[in-house]
């Protein structure tokens, strides 16, 4: 028997039906008022358990049956369809909805002598307690086993072994789907969920609605009762594997992402994919063995830790992707990355991306620190733009008048400290303070936090310090104030800015490009990717190969930035790394140069292009963006 | 129970699409010239403001062209209206091209509607019109601050810090409800959106909301009798997305709200909302259990609560409004969900 939409629809006597979509509201309406119009008439219809048994013959009423699958979970419905004693488990267990929300009353169809059929009512109990004798006979049985009382008990039962690869999960997987407790877990797991959301709902009831907010506190105290028997794990696992249950294979994707932290922990790949990633986690620099498996274990209970942890040492743009994601975006990955950085103090976000295809090509590692994550890749940057010759790459100054030569005099600064590079802010400072105030070599000028300095002391007191407020600085932006021997220093000013177009704008200066840049100084060819076989064949040649390109920001965090003018476009510089293809639907690995660079993202093929797209669009060379680099 | 079976695998298969009506299919907005130099085209096509190769923001008419700001050939024009119409924001974006910054500030002036009469106003983020375009707000990402001025008198203006510390991509909504009360959003340290209710007079704000949960992106928009307040969830969380309507007013609560639209899914949302009882917004088509996202443009009506879809490309994640024409950009094109989709008096006589 082929049930389509029209059946379902005839099934409410609905005379119009308007299409697949169109229909569909309709048809929720017309259930909602058929199926109340039907409790209405059959109010005075109810019998018990004991009159149930009398009856020879009746069943769910169609009208019940339709109106619960327009209603109810569609997670829910796929286990009933697997198992149809999973009905009854729904049943009872609150699971199934009608459109007044849970299921209370079954409505049931009985044949009348004459062959017609009459409706009637019985409540969930009763029908329930009916069932149990003649069908799914071991049902009162595992009922009973996830009761508040037995739970605990049954939870030392369960098998919470993790899979050591996805075959095993599959397997594992298709086991618990397939055992008679499946209902019931499912319907704890939803419960102890959805405490935010009963909270959230309870916000949103007035006092005064005393029967509503009542039911809905019992439903909390019901699923802190069962939250309080589980520890963080059983409830991570739980909801793992019940919110994928229609998709076993997502669901089995997040075991093969263990099995790619277990690889990093075990050598087979680099360090780095775990090192920052852990520090934040467990907010710890120094990392031993052990810290590495407790780091996983985290991750593996609660997917969503890697969306925040790390950000407020290392900001970039965030929610970072959830931990699965990462990993799975990793392991498809080949970017070189053995340092940290912190996109979020570049303001110029450009220089991220400079600065990872720099030590991609060149495989520099960078022990990085909170202090020289935003000043190592700029020091990259400028190095790059200014070996060049480009000094509009970086053309940010500390300028001063020098009396003698009577002329304002320059030098190019790396805002922050850098150890290595010549144009740190500190040596700069130390040159202009040799000539203005005839500072010693041996004398330094430190950059200092302005919460920890103390004019009281000492050496604060007769050394050269540079405050800054670091809530408010960038690399770009952070406003100082120089300090030597007690005495704040006036007449040096920074100015200017940065510029480095990806693609020049005229034909004029497109000497100076990034792509102009990268192919004379890292001696890297360009190679045009026009469409995704391009992007495939590129990446998969070999495992060096990065790709990169600009595009609109708006198009691919659409979330965070939202349009509002016609054209609208920020510019934002990417890398793509690697591919994964998934149902013939092909998704890249994708950083951002706002990203954090151990978080890739998994993008589709097409919001990329459209991206990329829009950028183009409003190029006044029309330059698409989007390079192969060898 | 054959019935019941064969009822819930055809439940399966669609109950993707469950809960809402489709329009009819959006058409390609369609414009006489290069679409990429327009900056604004006014909702009756009598205006049409674009920047010339060389820089410049000119506006055209049927019958003349004038020149509205000057510009270097590496700078980029951006506008923005209300629906009141009394004034249009400019902002200008030096150096655009080799800019790569998401806080440098940009400059921002006003303009009226025709483009005869430009006034600068300041510098900064996200500039918007408020109070029958006689008050502008703007953000200013390294001081965190918001800055509200007076279009009638620019000397009058008022500043509010915000909190926001570990969020260098934020942006806050601000909506002023009358010259003593404004709202607007902030974030705490662990990244919840707080919806405060400034007043000038006792120079202080009272928190009115605050999510549950972090990563939820709370916006507002106004019709000429509601707020409409969006909260969306992001990524993987399980914050889900809620549409609801407040009463306008300085004594605005939560506790009244309206819910018109829910979902366990995180749209992008992205609201506009008009005084035709509409809010539109882009929802999550996606189905569960995998990375791919898939999105379009749904409206939800404010009296009846019926939500319809507007578009169906799976990839429309952008929508705004251009002067009473509402556009969602899919594959490089916009799309016109509201108002005419021909700009037949956009004629450029450059």
């Amino acid at each position: 028997m082929v049930i389509t939409l029209t059946t379902i629809s005839n099934t409410f006597g609905a005379q119009k039906f308007t299409g697949l979509v169109g229909g569909l509201e309709e048809l929720i309406e017309l259930s909602s008022r058929s199926y109340t119009q039907a409790l209405t008439e059959v109010s005075q219809k109810n019998i018990d358990e004991k009159k149930l048994a009398e009856l020879s013959q009746f069943s769910l009423s169609p009208l019940f049956t339709a109106s619960l699958l327009l209603h109810t979970d569609k997670k829910v419905l796929s286990l009933i369809g697997k198992d149809f004693c999973n009905f009854y488990s729904f049943l009872e267990a609150g699971m199934l909805k009608g459109p007044s929300g849970e299921i209370t009353r079954v409505l049931l169809s009985v044949p009348r002598k004459d062959g017609s059929k009459a409706l009637i009512y019985v409540k969930k109990k009763h029908y329930l307690a009916h069932i149990r004798k003649s069908s799914c006979g071991d049902h009162k049985l595992i009922a009973q086993r996830f009761t508040k009382k037995n739970f605990k008990t049954t939870l030392s039962k369960l098998d919470f072994s993790l899979p050591k690869s996805k075959k095993q999960c599959l397997k594992m997987a298709n086991e618990w789907v397939g055992s008679k407790n499946i209902a019931y877990v499912c319907s704890i797991s939803h419960w102890v969920n959805s405490i935010s959301d009963y909270e959230m709902e309870l916000q949103t009831i007035k006092s005064e609605n005393f029967s509503l907010r009542s039911d809905i506190e019992s439903k909390i105290i019901r699923a802190n009762n069962y939250r309080g028997k589980m520890n963080r794990y059983q409830i991570g696992f739980f909801r793992n594997l019940c919110q994928n249950i229609d998709n076993l294979n997502a669901l089995c994707n997040q075991y093969s992402a263990k099995g790619f932290w277990n690889k990093v922990i075990n050598g087979e790949s680099p360090i780095y994919n775990l090192k920052y990633r852990c520090q934040g986690i467990l907010n710890k620099d120094h990392l031993k063995k052990e810290d590495y498996a407790n780091c996983t274990l985290k991750m593996d209970q609660d997917n969503s830790v890697c969306h925040f942890a790390g950000n407020k040492r290392y900001p970039s743009f965030f929610p970072r992707p959830s931990c699965s994601e990462v990993s799975i975006a990793l392991e498809n990955s080949h970017l070189y990355a053995n340092y940290q950085d912190c996109p979020g103090r570049i303001d110029k976000h450009i220089i991220s991306t400079v600065n990872r295809i720099i030590k991609h090509y060149k495989t520099k590692n960078f022990d990085s620190d909170s202090s020289t994550c935003a000043t190592d890749p700029t020091s990259e940057y400028v190095d790059l733009n200014l070996e060049f010759g480009h000094q509009r790459g970086w053309d940010i100054k500390y300028c001063y008048y020098d009396k003698i030569r009577a002329e304002k005099l320059c030098y190019p600064t790396l805002l922050g400290s850098h150890p290595k590079s010549e144009y740190s802010e500190e040596k700069t400072i130390h040159k202009i303070l040799a000539r203005l105030k005839g500072i010693t070599s041996e004398e330094k000028c430190t950059l200092i936090n302005k919460k920890n300095y103390n004019p009281k002391r000492l050496a604060h007191a007769h050394g050269c310090f540079i405050q800054y407020d670091d809530q408010k600085c960038t690399t770009t932006h952070c406003p100082k104030k120089i300090m030597y021997r007690g005495k704040e220093i006036t007449g040096i000013e920074k100015i200017g800015n940065s510029y480095l177009e990806f693609t020049s704008h005229s034909y004029k200066t497109s000497k100076f490009s990034l792509l102009a840049i990268l192919q004379e100084q890292l001696k890297l060819s360009l190679k045009k990717i026009r469409n995704l076989t391009q992007a495939r064949e590129f990446l998969k040649s070999t495992n060096s190969h990065i790709i990169i390109g600009i595009g609109c920001l708006e198009q691919i965090y659409p979330q965070k930035f939202k349009i509002v003018s016609f054209n609208q476009c920020n510019p934002i510089t990417f890398i793509l790394d690697g591919m994964i293809e998934d149902n013939l639907r092909a998704k890249l690995i994708f950083r951002s140069a706002i990203d954090d660079v151990h978080s890739p993202r998994i993008i589709e093929w097409s919001y990329i292009f459209n991206s990329i797209k829009s950028y183009q669009q409003l190029h006044p060379k029309k330059e698409w963006g989007l390079y192969g680099l060898h | 129970m054959d019935f019941i079976k064969t009822f819930v695998i055809t439940a399966l298969a669609i109950a993707s699409n469950c809960g809402h009506t489709k329009e009819s299919k959006p058409k390609v907005l369609s414009t006489k010239q290069d679409i990429s130099r327009i900056r604004f085209i006014t909702g009756d096509g009598k205006f049409t403001f674009y920047q010339r190769k060389s820089g410049p923001l000119y506006v055209s008419t049927n019958y003349a062209v004038k020149k509205v700001l000057d510009g270097e050939s590496d700078s980029l024009f951006l506008m923005s209206g209300s629906a009141v119409r009394k004034r249009l924001i400019v902002e200008n974006i030096d150096h655009y091209y080799g800019l790569h910054s998401l806080n440098e500030i940009h400059n921002i002036f006003t303009t009226t509607i025709d483009g005869k009469k430009v006034t600068k106003v300041g510098q900064g983020l996200y500039p918007k019109l408020q109070l029958s375009d006689q008050w502008i707000s703007y953000y200013l990402p390294h001081h965190k601050e918001i800055k509200v001025k007076f279009l009638e008198d620019l000397d009058i203006s008022l500043s509010i810090s915000l909190n926001v510390n570990h969020d260098h991509y934020f942006s806050p909504q601000v909506m002023m409800l009358s010259q003593n009360h404004i709202l607007y959003t902030d974030k705490n340290a662990n990244d919840q959106t707080g919806l405060f209710l400034f007043e000038k007079d006792q120079k202080k704000s009272k928190l009115i909301y605050k999510t549950p949960v972090a990563g939820v992106k709370v916006e507002l928009c106004e019709t000429n009798k509601y707020i409409i307040f969006g909260k969306f969830g992001a990524f993987s969380t399980k914050a889900g997305s809620t549409i609801s309507v407040l009463k306008k007013g300085p004594d605005i609560s939560i506790e009244n709200q309206t819910i018109i639209y829910s979902s366990k899914q995180n749209d992008i949302g992205n609201i506009i909302c008009n005084d035709q009882d509409e809010v539109f917004f882009v929802k999550d088509v996606s189905l569960a259990g995998d990375f791919q996202r898939k999105h379009d443009a749904f409206l939800v009506k404010i009296e009846s609560k019926k939500l319809s879809r507007l578009t169906n490309s799976a990839d429309v994640t952008q929508i705004f409004d251009l002067d009473g024409r509402i556009l969602a950009v899919s594959k490089g094109k916009y799309l016109v969900l509201r108002g005419d989709y021909k700009t037949a008096k956009d004629s450029l006589n450059e």
